[in-house]
């Protein structure tokens, strides 16, 4: 089954533009080859909430794609990523599915009901 | 039976007022559900539906990880 997974990443935010870029472009090629690349959200550069290796800011970018449930995606990213000193974060999920709302329709009779319910109750 | 003068307006889950889901990647909604130290808040205080709390708590974690939210927020005295 494909499935949208999306996946953030966090680079060091006191390294330059292009070294950024570079690794970026990496990671996209590597998706690229595993996966059906979909788009990236770049969040730019941001503060982070608690230091993370001695590190106060980072360079926030989302990569979205769909891949097969079955192709260990995830996996494999983490792989890619684990020995990259440049990235200090990266998560990657499966973007949920948001099911449509059922609407119920009530026979009239039944809303009288519940109203004698909560009449019984006070 | 409820006592009259203790009676209180029925919480509704905000995630169902505004037919939305919670996200980790969205910060101020996280914010929303996080006290001032960075503890999930329950949902007997937020009114959030048990749906919504679980799905909240998890986004809550992943927001935390990604150092969006802090685990444990300093310098409060």
């Amino acid at each position: 089954m494909k499935q949208i997974y999306e996946t953030v990443m966090i680079f060091d935010g006191t390294l330059p533009d292009e070294t950024i870029q570079k690794e970026s472009a990496k990671l996209e090629e590597f998706i690229k080859l595993n996966a059906e690349f979909d788009h990236i959200d770049v969040w730019g550069k941001r503060q982070l909430a608690y230091t993370i290796n001695k590190k106060k800011t980072g360079f926030y970018q989302i990569f979205y794609f769909k891949a097969d449930s079955e192709s260990n995606i995830a996996a494999k990213i983490v792989k890619f990523l684990k020995l990259n000193e440049t990235v200090i974060r990266h998560l990657t999920v499966v973007q949920e599915i948001i099911p449509v709302p059922v609407v119920r329709i009530r026979p009239e009779s039944s809303n009288e009901n519940e109203e004698g319910d909560i009449s019984n109750d006070e | 039976m409820m006592n009259k003068r203790f009676s209180r307006m029925k919480k509704v889950c905000w995630f169902d007022q505004n037919k939305t889901e919670p996200d980790y990647k969205d910060q101020k909604l996280i914010e929303r559900f996080v006290t001032e130290r960075g503890k999930i808040v329950p949902r007997r205080l937020s009114g959030v539906c048990a749906k919504h709390q679980k799905k909240l708590a998890v986004a809550i974690k992943r927001a935390r990880y990604l150092a969006l939210v802090p685990f444990v927020a300093e310098n409060i005295r």
